[in-house]
């Protein structure tokens, strides 16, 4: 099939990219000098052919996929003749095959954009970056054409496909793991130019300036990917809630952490060139831990929700993921000399120490759930068999970490550079906790609830700090431009999206806080109904009115029909339902949910009798999931302002000297 | 045929840059030092902000402009420079 042949020819470009770019390069006196630029050219140019017989590979399996080319034997297990047009789209990363395609397509965009943006501060840091990323490219081509090569074909076609696996399914499939890969692939531009400023001894600011987009790129994805996924969880497993601490889970959230770590403290290499060892390990353990969940994901040594994407790939994963982190490490061990802080940390209360701080913890986090996520290896490994550590487990270690993190969100913007004092601190801090305190409190009498109420105050607390930050921005430029508070908003956000868009993703982060706390109240009902009945269950008296048969091309459809009220007003009709879909044995549930503000009514049909309309269903009050969700879009939105906006060069007072020294001074505030 | 005409077409395209060689482009000095100054304007507009919300004490702000200012200066002069060649 053409495909396979397209993914040789990008394994052909790569190879040769990384190949050429170091051929283009001689070492004198201790520097590394590009001495044939044209080379160096020829081999950035391999990496957007690669990257384009990638996309021509794409287009091959998305073909084979839309016309039903059962021949294909990837095609005839993902998809049937039933499959609707979003599904089919979606069956490209349904199984292994496709998902390292993608893999490979996502990474060869990432290295084509990279190696066709030129930058004068990235310049220095591509003749070293493209080998890497070369090399990267070859090991994922490798793979899709030898053991996950989504072109193969069977010696007899059937004559229909098996069909999606019914919990793909979703909306969220089809933008979930796209999302997710970008996050995890997009881990690699900063390590290769990590690497590339270790080799060529330029490990001073200017690599993490460069790298700073490059990670925030896949820092967004990652995050947006992982509430997806949740998202998905939620509306599709059918277990009431959003997170699980499952292994795949844990996968992708170690890398984020780890990204969210380096994104905080590479503002400090660049400001006061500290932290330099510190950031290229956290850049390593980034790409590393990327390369480590989908090691997981493919080798199936952890049981998860994820088993659809199991393989023998994982073998191939361990060797990969340990010729990266060698690379990393020997080359931090090799410069050690050369990452040597500038300066010292001149005290306690500044804003150094409080992201070294917020480093650890994040760090001890991602430590923690590594921990947690292997635990069943190792006991097994010792022959004490699989010691399980599930949600209680997570939940125990990691509240306490998030509450730190919060109160870090919270103190970490108030503290001023260098050296502060607690009571500057205070005077500070006294606004924005006393509100919370309040908050806190009255939710205290409310709910008679510590820890909920205990959460709300810290998510308050970080809110407030955040909103009052850009609000106090705001407020100034109103003053000083004249202009709308909407108008002021938007050029406060343009003139500093680093700052501004963080303080967003903080905002967005306490307002999911919150809704993450609601889940102390979840309650949960299993009910058996006749047409007719009522339930009365938090606070709704639900009405079960009929249940309802009928066929689909692909599945058998039980359709339950409920009314919902609240206060005597029906509010809601919700239909869960329960299909069998052709080829696969086990029912599917699909949930209804009524979701506000407040809460969220989930219903799952869990059972029906033939020949009968009594039905089962297991209920759920879920309190403020609303908030997750619109948390993440807060999140999502700050994590897009700094990233897309470009800080604007300000307006040169009237009369001001010309000259570029003058305007660089008068550029600022 | 159409991967053969693929691999032709992509191959020319990454091997044109060995065939016409452009004279060895001299290092983007000025770019850099372009790049240079964005930076330094960002580190300006963040000082001025620290100094705004209270982050910065007024002698840590006067220290730390005193010397982005003479590494402009500095900049501005090799800037200069370039631009007269």
């Amino acid at each position: 099939m053409p495909g396979s042949s397209f993914v040789l020819i990008a394994l052909g470009f790569a190879a040769y990219a990384a190949v050429a770019a170091i051929g283009s390069q001689r070492r004198r006196n201790q520097v590394w000098v590009v001495v044939r630029p044209e080379l160096l050219h020829s081999a950035r140019r391999a990496l957007l052919a690669s990257a384009a017989a990638l996309g021509l590979a794409a287009v091959a399996l998305w073909y084979a996929l839309f016309t039903r080319d059962f021949s294909n034997a990837y095609v005839a297990a993902h998809v049937s003749s039933a499959t609707q047009p979003w599904y089919t789209f979606a069956a490209f990363w349904a199984g292994m095959d496709g998902s390292m395609l993608l893999w490979s397509l996502v990474l060869g965009v990432y290295a084509a954009a990279f190696a066709s943006v030129r930058r004068p501060l990235a310049e220095p840091f591509v003749p070293w970056a493209v080998p890497v990323l070369g090399g990267a490219l070859v090991f994922f081509c490798a793979m899709t054409a030898g053991p996950a090569n989504p072109f193969r074909t069977l010696d007899l076609a059937p004559a229909d496909g098996r069909g999606l696996n019914p919990l793909l399914q979703s909306p969220a499939m089809v933008i979930h793991p796209p999302m997710l890969y970008t996050g995890f692939v997009g881990l690699t531009v900063p390590f290769a130019v990590a690497v590339s400023a270790l080799v060529t001894r330029r490990t001073g600011a200017d690599w993490v300036r460069v790298v700073r987009r490059w990670t925030l790129i896949p820092w967004l994805a990652l995050g947006t990917g992982l509430v997806l996924g949740g998202a998905w969880a939620y509306t599709e497993l059918g277990w009431g809630g959003y997170w699980g601490w499952d292994p795949v889970e844990n996968a992708a959230l170690m890398p984020w952490l780890a990204a969210t770590a380096f994104l905080h403290s590479a503002v400090i290499q660049e400001r006061r060139g500290m932290l330099k060892v510190w950031n290229v390990f956290l850049v390593t353990a980034a790409a590393d831990l990327a390369i480590f969940g989908t090691f997981l994901t493919r080798s199936g040594l952890l049981s998860s929700v994820h088993t659809f994407t199991e393989s023998p790939l994982g073998r191939w994963f361990f060797v990969f993921l340990a010729a990266q982190t060698l690379l990393g490490l020997s080359l931090l061990a090799w410069r050690l000399p050369d990452l040597r802080s500038e300066n010292a940390l001149d005290g306690a209360v500044s804003r150094e120490s409080g992201f070294l701080v917020n480093n650890l913890v994040f760090v001890g986090a991602a430590i923690a759930i590594l921990w947690g996520t292997l635990l069943p290896l190792a006991t097994d490994a010792l022959g004490r068999g699989r010691l399980q550590l599930g949600p209680p487990f997570f939940n125990r270690v990691m509240s306490p970490i998030g509450a730190l993190l919060l109160v870090l969100a919270a103190v970490g913007p108030l503290l001023p550079w260098r050296r502060g004092t607690w009571r500057a601190l205070a005077r500070r801090m006294a606004r924005p906790a006393s509100i919370a305190a309040l908050a806190g409190a009255a939710m205290l009498a409310t709910t008679r609830h510590g820890a909920f109420a205990g959460i709300v105050t810290l998510g308050v607390l970080v809110a407030g700090v955040s909103a009052s930050e850009i609000a106090s921005a705001v407020r100034a430029r109103t003053h000083s431009t004249g202009e709308s508070r909407a108008r002021a908003f938007a050029g406060t956000l343009a003139r500093n999206p680093r700052r501004y868009g963080g303080y967003l993703v903080h905002l967005g982060i306490a307002i999911m806080v919150v809704g993450f706390a609601g889940s102390l109240f979840r309650a949960q009902a299993d009910v058996v109904l006749e047409p007719g009945e009522r339930y009365r269950f938090a606070g709704y008296s639900i009405l079960y009115r009929d249940l309802r048969h009928h066929a689909a091309p692909d599945k058998d459809v039980r359709l339950a029909v409920l009314d919902v009220f609240s206060g005597g007003r029906r509010v809601a009709e919700l239909h869960p339902q329960q299909n069998l879909h052709a080829n696969f044995d086990q029912p599917q549930s699909e949930i209804a949910i009524r979701t506000t503000p407040a809460r969220d009514l989930y219903v799952i049909l869990t059972g029906t009798k033939d020949g009968s309309k009594r039905a089962a269903f297991r209920l759920y009050s879920n309190p403020l999931v609303f908030w997750v969700w619109a948390g993440a879009v807060v999140a999502v939105a700050g994590g897009l302002v700094a990233l897309v906006a470009r800080p604007r060069a300000g307006a040169r007072p009237q009369g001001a000297p010309a000259g570029q020294a003058r305007e660089v001074a008068a550029s600022a505030p | 045929v159409i991967v053969l005409c693929v691999l032709a077409a992509l191959t020319a395209f990454v091997a044109a840059p060995l065939y016409r060689p452009r004279a060895a482009e001299p290092a983007d000095e000025r770019g850099a030092l372009r790049a240079r100054r964005d930076v330094l304007v960002a580190e300006l507009r963040e000082l001025e902000l620290d100094r705004a919300s209270g982050a910065l004490e007024a002698s840590e702000y006067e220290r730390s402009r005193a010397a982005a200012e003479a590494e402009a200066a500095e900049l501005f002069r090799a800037l200069d420079a370039e631009g007269s060649d």
